[in-house]
């Protein structure tokens, strides 16, 4: 078995050799940038359009800590120098799971702002929106799934209710809460392992289920610190959709498009991609085909399409291996092969 | 850790209506079972149980102030992470004699973090009744 799982792998590096050798081979990086479409809609897009990761972003949890963050924001009329802050409008609402039933849309939305400055003392302003507008994997709104929670909760509190029994008659003492405590908290790895089981079982299965989400930011300038003199110079959009392909597949969608303005200050400049991938698998592993498309004004369209493998090497890593063909700049095909490693935030 | 809290709750003894509600703030996935046990003794009395999924269905009539002095009321709870990020909640039991918030009479666990990877917390809440 170990000699046969040998030879797949050595079959596969080999094919992965050969493939890279068939076609003349750029720089993996640069068909990165160039011809790859956004799958995704990204988390804070106000980051994305000023192309800033920032080490701290604020995300107050309250209507009252958002109000008391934008005041101090922008105190005294200023833009602060590289600030980044995203806030749900769902926090105005109720802090209830009712609500949330009821309103998923303002709870998933997400508005993002952010500021860098240039070196030239230029202030640099972004403002993004994210919205799920449909999201099937969201694990609050399954209902079955939270039928299965409840029945573990009740388990849970007959547990612990079972503490009352032996306790009642302690309950004048003054380490009655010591005693309570002490006893619930026993029985509390049981019911966690079982919380666990389900959750994965549940993820597991819901690894292709429909969702659509979609993104805006804008830009703007400004040759001051009281931002009085403010001029946008970008607009970016992305909308990315996922849908099953039976049990085992699925199709992922993206399309990104925006608009800057150009060397003589006009908002003419506009680009645009569009990918489609299918993926074969589980959570775990799968193969993927994918085929981008990738324009740009005053340069020709960038075309690819790739075969590959992803892997899940751990909670939050992956690597995929891939094999491709691109055509840019008017050239002919070209193949391109790549090893990536991306790094999430771990479940 | 779970959370406990004990509180005497101060009743008039008269022939109004003694009520429990529960409110929740969270977007976790809160289950609870209540017990009204006799006074000085385990024997429970009535039980309830009953989830945040519902806004509208928490609240429960305990009896009558009259007859209530000495009986304990027991709220567990067991607060569930669903989706495995973790997040905030407060539960609070609100006592009523006759439609009215009774003096002393909110129990809360205060706001409390769930950790991403701890799945759940349990905590108790209970109350003696006490007429004045």
């Amino acid at each position: 078995m170990r000699l046969l799982r040998n030879a797949k792998i050595q079959f596969g590096l080999l094919f992965f050799a050969t493939w890279a050798n068939l076609f003349p081979q750029i720089n993996p990086v640069d068909f990165l940038k160039k011809a790859k479409a956004d799958y995704a809609v990204h988390d804070a897009p106000a980051f994305k359009i000023l192309q800033t990761d920032p080490t701290s972003v604020l995300r107050p949890t309250s209507s009252r800590e958002v109000a008391v963050t934008i005041a101090n924001l922008f105190k005294g009329g200023k833009v602060p120098d590289n600030y980044a802050l995203e806030i749900s409008p769902g926090l105005l609402l109720a802090n209830s799971l009712d609500n949330y039933k009821k309103n998923p849309f303002f709870y998933r939305a997400r508005i993002s702002f952010a500021t860098k400055t240039m070196e030239n003392s230029v202030k640099h302003l972004g403002l993004g929106v994210r919205l799920t507008l449909y999201d099937d994997t969201d694990l609050r709104l399954n209902n079955g799934y939270e039928e299965i929670l409840k029945k573990i909760g009740k388990i849970s509190n007959d547990l612990n209710s079972s503490c009352a029994d032996e306790l009642a008659a302690k309950i004048a003492d003054d380490n009655f809460s010591a005693l309570l405590d002490e006893c619930m908290e026993a029985k509390k790895e049981y019911i966690s392992k079982k919380i666990n089981a389900i959750r994965d079982s549940v993820k597991e299965k819901n690894w292709n289920a429909p969702i659509v989400e979609m993104g805006f930011a804008t830009s703007a300038l400004s040759g001051d610190s009281l931002a009085k003199s403010l001029s946008a110079n970008s607009y970016q959009f992305w909308l990315s959709a996922a849908l099953p392909l039976g049990k085992d597949g699925q199709v992922v969608a993206g399309l990104n498009g925006g608009v800057s303005k150009n060397d003589r200050d006009e908002l003419k400049k506009s680009e645009g991609s569009l990918g489609v991938r299918g993926y074969y698998g589980t959570n775990k592993q799968k193969l993927f085909l994918e085929a981008d498309i990738k324009a740009a004004s005053e340069i020709l369209p960038s075309y690819s399409l790739n075969i590959g493998y992803e892997y899940n090497l751990m909670n939050g890593v992956w690597a995929d291996i891939s094999l491709g063909l691109i055509k840019k700049d008017g050239s002919k095909f070209v193949s391109s092969s790549s090893l990536n490693f991306r790094f999430a935030t771990p479940e | 850790m779970a959370v406990v809290v004990k509180k005497h709750v101060k009743i008039l003894p008269d022939d109004a209506v003694i009520t429990v509600e529960l409110e929740f703030d969270t977007l976790l996935l809160c289950t609870y079972k209540i017990q009204l046990r006799e006074k000085n003794s385990n024997q429970v009395i009535i039980s309830w149980f009953g989830d945040n999924s519902n806004d509208e269905e928490d609240k429960y009539v305990i009896g009558i102030a009259n007859e209530s002095d000495g009986k304990t009321v027991w709220i567990f709870f067991t607060v569930i992470d669903q989706t495995g990020e973790g997040g905030k909640y407060e539960v609070r039991a609100l006592f009523k004699q006759n439609g009215k918030l009774i003096d002393d009479g909110i129990l809360s666990s205060g706001s409390r973090i769930i950790s991403p990877g701890d799945n759940l917390q349990s905590g108790a809440l209970v109350a003696i009744l006490q007429t004045n």
